[in-house]
């Protein structure tokens, strides 16, 4: 469970740019819930998403996450619980280690990377087996740099990297913004079928209001940082297209 | 003859050099000028335990902590001060040689018949052949340590820092640790370079060190391009390609020098050559 309690932020506070991101946002979201954060840019989606994943410190308020006060603890600490997804496909791997050495990397991702060698035969297996279910071909390039690989690749690997621990939380900043429409159609399929297998808690930050209607069991509308809808359930499936355009155009 | 193989020995003394450059430069993006200093720390510690009759095993666990000292300072000035890497290079480069004029006490030590890491096969070598033997099993033993680390789980995190920051911290690793082992890393394996020259040419120089950097960035520079040539991949043999690129390069170096190239403008050649070595690439995109 995730809860945001008077949560506030502010850009170039003290500044003539000063841009109220966040105003006194409170949320919780219950375990295995799957989000889709929508609203126009500069409506403090990303900001908020950043304030869970520790790359913004909120002014004030508190981040709790399973009754952990997470506030300010750094990223790399926070990790045990989030793993994220970035819009930018070639942010969630590292193009000179090859597919097995990410993988290796993204199974370590709670535990202490020493000094053994842990790409061997057996890790292998584990991972061909893994990336099959991608259905991408992957476990044919285990020892290619991931650098050769094509955007979508990237991130369904990237997703598919994000599960291989015990990952609770899933955050997703416009993960297709940068592939095709069938490419980004496959990957939320994908995408779709892994939150549900692993359970889940997620955040999907989307400007594709197809996605926002197609996916997730809640729907939040951000503007001017503040949350203006928040709908669920049966609400959420019986949304149409139409009702999202006059939500944005209140 | 006995003129390139003297080049050859030079170029396997630098080979480790090489190798932490490798690690500053490839792995983490790094130039990291702390190098000029900490090889010739190595030097320093060298000449003044080996002529003291400390043994030179003794000697080289020494010379690698100190120069790994000298690495994890410039480390802790760029990741926890935020000085920039180049600069925090720079500020310990400057420092040590003050350190090292301490330690050496005069700009000039001499190694006269002092024991050596060489010295095990006297009875039954020559000088010469008996350096080949002792400078090729230490480099390919150093090859061998540093392309298993660079594959352990530890390794993986550390190349993977210098490619993507972000990802690294994402997956639970706090990248600054990692800069600063492996800048230590890098500079003990410097400084270990600056034990094996100073054993070969018999003698330590305050100025030894100066523009050593460049040297080791142009033999990682001709290493990846004879390794384009091959089209090879895996970490272990990019290594062996940084290690034939030192070779390589003092060889290139030496005939430099047979073709009737004045010793003075030693530094303005290798400069050039490395000017050119690394444009070679970009002049290949632009057209």
């Amino acid at each position: 469970m995730i809860e945001l309690k008077n949560i506030n932020y502010t850009f170039q506070k003290g500044t003539v740019n000063e841009t109220k991101a966040l105003s006194e946002i409170n949320l919780t979201i219950k375990s295995g819930e799957f989000v889709v954060l929508i609203g126009s840019n500069g409506s403090g989606k990303s900001t908020l998403m950043n304030s869970l994943a520790d790359t913004v410190i909120p002014d004030s308020g508190k981040i709790l996450v399973d009754g952990i006060d997470a506030t300010n603890l750094p990223e790399h600490k926070r990790c045990k619980w989030i793993a994220r997804l970035f819009q930018n496909p070639l942010l969630g791997t590292a193009p000179d280690l090859s597919v097995l050495e990410n993988f290796r990397l993204a199974a370590l991702r709670t535990q202490k990377k020493g000094l053994q060698i842990g790409t061997g035969k057996k890790f292998r297996d584990e991972v061909a087996d893994h990336v099959g279910a991608l259905g991408l071909d992957l476990e044919k390039k285990l020892d290619q740099p991931v650098g050769t690989l094509s955007g979508g690749q990237r991130q369904a690997m990237t997703l598919s990297m994000a599960v291989m621990d015990e990952a609770k939380i899933l955050l997703m900043d416009e993960p297709t913004a940068a592939l095709d429409p069938k490419t980004s159609e496959v990957f939320m399929k994908l995408a779709k079928r892994v939150i549900a297998e692993r359970r889940l808690t997620c955040i999907l930050i989307t400007h594709q209001l197809k996605d926002a209607l197609n996916y997730g069991n809640r729907l939040i509308l951000l503007r001017e940082g503040k949350i203006i809808h928040d709908i669920q359930g049966d609400k959420k499936e019986k949304l149409t297209q139409n009702e999202l355009f006059v939500w944005f155009g209140e | 003859m006995n003129f390139y193989l003297s080049a050859v020995l030079l170029g396997l003394g630098f080979a480790s050099l090489a190798m932490g450059i490798f690690i500053t430069m490839r792995i983490f993006n790094i130039p990291d000028i702390t190098t000029d200093g900490s090889f010739t720390l190595g030097g320093a510690i060298t000449a003044v335990m080996v002529s003291s009759g400390y043994s030179p095993g003794l000697t080289l666990l020494f010379v690698f902590a100190a120069g790994a000292l000298a690495g994890i300072c410039t480390g802790l000035i760029h990741t926890k001060l935020k000085v920039n890497a180049l600069l925090a290079g720079i500020l310990v480069m400057t420092a040590l040689y003050s350190v090292n004029l301490a330690i050496m006490g005069r700009s000039n030590i001499p190694l006269i018949d002092t024991s050596s890491v060489f010295n095990f096969t006297d009875s039954f070598m020559s000088d010469t052949s008996s350096q080949l033997l002792v400078l090729i099993l230490f480099t390919s033993l150093l090859w061998a340590i540093i392309s298993c680390l660079l594959k352990t789980d530890f390794g993986l995190a550390m190349r993977a820092t210098g490619n993507n920051e972000q990802m690294i911290r994402s997956l639970g690793v706090n990248p600054q640790t990692l800069k600063i082992a492996g800048i230590g890393l890098a500079n003990g394996l410097i400084a270990l370079s600056g034990f094996l020259i100073t054993q070969v040419q018999g003698f330590a120089d305050i100025n030894m060190g100066i523009g050593i950097v460049i040297l080791g960035l142009g033999s990682v520079m001709i290493g990846e391009i004879l390794l384009n040539l091959f089209k090879v991949r895996s970490i272990t043999i990019h290594l062996l390609g940084v290690i034939a690129g030192s070779i390589l390069f003092r060889l290139i170096l030496a005939f430099a020098l047979t073709i009737g190239i004045d010793a003075l403008y030693l530094k303005l050649v290798v400069a050039v050559f490395v000017l050119i070595v690394i444009s070679i690439p970009n002049l290949k995109k632009s057209t």
